[in-house]
């Protein structure tokens, strides 16, 4: 067939294939680019969710439950302290009472002493007033007085000793309970605390690791954002490539006509080499915009593949930091809240162990002071027997002063009575002084004890509700970490499913390689088999000039430039209008280098 | 009250990207396929700003801004050209007929952003 007509019938349908190109191939970028709008959102939506997990567990809430719990751990720890020093000056007062209770046995024993003087001499008066006969009528009866009088001493004497035993029993019984309350504070409540101590580090750590993701977040939102403006750059090579096909559809178009027009052309003569010649310089020059234009939206689409995976990728590696930074099952599995708990409940059950054993104290202490108040009525029914043996003893002496000589030996019996009673009233004051020193010192205790137990009371109620706010901030942030992982974690899984799904159904780009690579093979074959008939000449520029007017990108016009310098080494320099040079970019503004603001 | 911004493209991928990078910054958004299309839209429908390719069917982006200046309802408002042209000749032009900036396609949503910011002050 004669080469232009056969030319013209090879070109038809390479326009055809162009013109249908941009059509064709629109749908699947408007789908993608619903797609990015719908990835958009979600990916906003795992920002949201990621920054609100980290402001759960890193924010000013967790911050406050912390912090409460810090407090709470210094308020047992200042109670520890306290009660050691309490425990150990209640055992030192203790000690102390039964230092004054042995004070005690001695005068006791001095009763004792005084009841067996007391009797005897009562007998020597018996005696010796039945040997004076009638004058010692008065003296007998005296002395059975005395005798009487001392019974109850003694009575009264052995009734001190069994409550001074009991006193005694009271006070070692009150020293073991307070033993076991140190015990108890100091074991079991330091065990406690140690473990409240390790919790709220954990709590603390947990809280510095989700501040960490925080910035995590922050920096995959900016690299997400970087992607999505990437996308949406590339996307619009589309609209570019296809104002490139149709500047080589209407090039091709113009290229058929002349083909047409000259279809029946003498091939011997020089017109016949021009339209040969034009023909190849037109068809070199389209298959290198073709291709540029093919290979940029293959690149596009490759660019908007790879920054929709990115995105996906990116969601997926902050929710892995955040899983990582709270541990895998979220705060609820992790055992420094499972201790807390323990340790809060524990601590709660010990401070109410102290109270019952503080409540226990004060009971011994008033029953101490119950039994020091018997004690001190005995004394002082002692005390007032002592002043009647004393009286009885100065009438004895009277009367053996009126006796004269005959009673003189009952004159020395009646002072030896009297001094007996008087040694009486000096141990009977001795009692007193100590009970009442005793007294002080148990009331002291007694009261302190009671002040204790309300100032524990109190701390307990204070305690209760704190933890239990601590508790509750602890369940809820629980529960709502929980779902916000499993949305964080739901999501980022359905992003990345929706992406592949999108970005493995993308062929837009295989689509237009395929195009692309028969138009070339086509349009090669044309520029071969005219540069075989008419070599290249000097006057490709002229040949092209007539088609720089209806380009509108400055790649198209480099595209021309770098053909037409490879034809003529002079006509980059020569044949290229200056405006032609002008670059893509225009002049810098302050938005970017392709934006001008009038 | 948000901004309402015309986009006048006959590619509708290109409209596609700029109601996304619009909208998801707070801005209503209104698409015209082509200059006639803007023409008749923007002669009931009243915006803040008109973001306009230059080459289009029926009526072109140059054409547009002519028509937009001498109308009454959107006679003042900033009107930026998005397009793939980058000629100096045809920037004075788009000027010269009331354009308020040019903008050389591809695009980047940051920079559409900071134009439309800077345009609506």
């Amino acid at each position: 067939m004669y080469p232009l007509t056969e030319w013209r019938e090879r070109i038809l349908p390479v326009i055809d294939s162009l013109r249908r190109a941009g059509v064709a191939t629109e749908d699947e970028f408007l789908q993608i680019g619903a797609c990015l709008q719908d990835f958009y959102v979600k990916s906003r939506e795992i920002s949201r969710l990621a920054r609100q997990l980290v402001e759960l567990l890193g924010g000013d809430d967790y911050h406050a439950m912390t912090d409460t719990l810090q407090r709470l751990i210094n308020e047992i720890g200042e109670y520890l302290h306290t009660a050691k020093y309490r425990g150990t000056e209640t055992l030192d007062t203790l000690r102390q009472v039964l230092g004054l209770l042995e004070a005690v046995s001695e005068p006791l024993e001095g009763f004792r002493k005084i009841y067996k003087t007391l009797r005897m001499l009562g007998i020597s008066t018996k005696i010796e007033s039945a040997r004076l006969g009638e004058l010692g009528n008065g003296f007998t009866v005296l002395a059975v007085d005395v005798e009487k009088l001392s019974c109850m001493v003694n009575e009264k004497t052995e009734a001190i000793l069994t409550q001074y035993q009991q006193l005694e029993q009271i006070i070692v019984q009150n020293q073991q309970v307070c033993k076991h309350n140190a015990l108890l504070q100091h074991v079991e409540l330091n065990a406690i605390l140690g473990m409240m101590v390790t919790s709220f580090e954990g709590l603390a750590e947990l809280n510095n690791r989700c501040s960490g993701c925080g910035s995590v977040a922050g920096t995959v939102a900016d690299e997400v954002a970087a992607s999505i403006s990437e996308v949406v750059t590339s996307m619009q090579t589309h609209d570019i490539m296809r104002q490139q096909m149709e500047h080589v559809t209407e090039a091709l178009d113009g290229l058929a006509g002349e083909l047409d027009v000259n279809a029946g052309m003498d091939d011997r003569g020089d017109s016949f080499e021009a339209v040969v010649s034009r023909t190849g310089d037109v068809c070199e020059l389209q298959l290198a915009q073709v291709r540029y234009a093919g290979a940029g939206l293959c690149n596009a689409v490759v660019t908007i593949i790879r920054n929709l995976n990115d995105i996906g990728a990116r969601q997926s590696l902050l929710a892995n930091e955040i899983v990582t930074a709270t541990g895998a099952a979220g705060i609820s599995g992790s055992s420094c809240l499972d201790d807390l708990r323990t340790g809060l409940a524990g601590a709660g059950a010990v401070l109410s162990k102290c109270i019952e054993s503080d409540r226990m104290l004060s009971m011994a202490l008033e029953r101490v002071a119950g039994t020091i108040g018997e004690i001190s009525r005995s004394v002082g029914v002692i005390e007032s027997i002592c002043a009647e043996i004393d009286l009885i003893a100065l009438n004895a002496q009277i009367k053996a002063a009126h006796t004269g000589l005959d009673g003189a030996a009952l004159g020395v019996l009646a002072e030896a009575i009297k001094s007996l009673s008087l040694q009486a009233t000096s141990h009977a004051e001795t009692i007193s002084n100590t009970l009442s020193a005793i007294n002080d010192v148990t009331d002291n205790l007694v009261s302190r004890a009671k002040c204790e137990q309300a100032s524990l009371e109190d701390r307990m109620a204070g305690l209760g509700a704190k933890a239990e706010g601590i508790i509750s901030s602890v369940e809820r942030i629980n529960e709502e970490s929980n779902a916000l992982f499993a949305d964080l974690v739901g999501s980022v899984e359905m992003l990345n499913s929706e992406i592949h799904h999108a970005t493995s159904s993308i062929t837009v780009h295989d689509a237009i390689e395929s195009l692309t690579s028969q138009v070339a093979a086509e349009l090669d074959e044309m520029v071969a088999q005219a540069r075989a008939r008419v070599p290249g000449t000097n006057d490709f520029y002229n040949n092209l000039k007539h088609m720089t007017a209806s380009y509108t990108m400055q790649s198209e016009r480099r595209i021309h430039d770098e053909i037409v310098r490879i034809h003529s080494g002079q006509a980059a320099s020569v044949g290229v209008e200056p405006a032609l040079l002008l670059s893509d970019a225009g002049s810098e503004s302050e938005f970017g280098d392709n934006v001008d603001l009038f | 009250m948000s901004k309402m911004i015309m986009t006048a493209d006959d590619s509708a991928s290109v409209r596609q990207m700029v109601v996304f990078s619009l909208k998801q910054n707070g801005y209503d958004v209104i698409e015209a396929v082509d200059g006639r299309d803007a023409l008749a839209k923007l002669s009931t429908q009243k915006v803040d700003m008109l973001i306009t390719d230059l080459n289009m069917p029926n009526l072109d982006g140059i054409g547009l801004i002519k028509g937009v200046r001498s109308g009454a309802l959107n006679r003042l408002i900033p009107i930026v050209m998005l397009t793939t042209e980058s000629q100096e000749s045809k920037k004075m032009e788009g000027k010269a007929a009331g354009a308020t900036g040019w903008i050389i396609k591809p695009f980047k949503p940051e920079q559409l952003l900071a134009v439309v910011k800077k345009v609506l002050g």
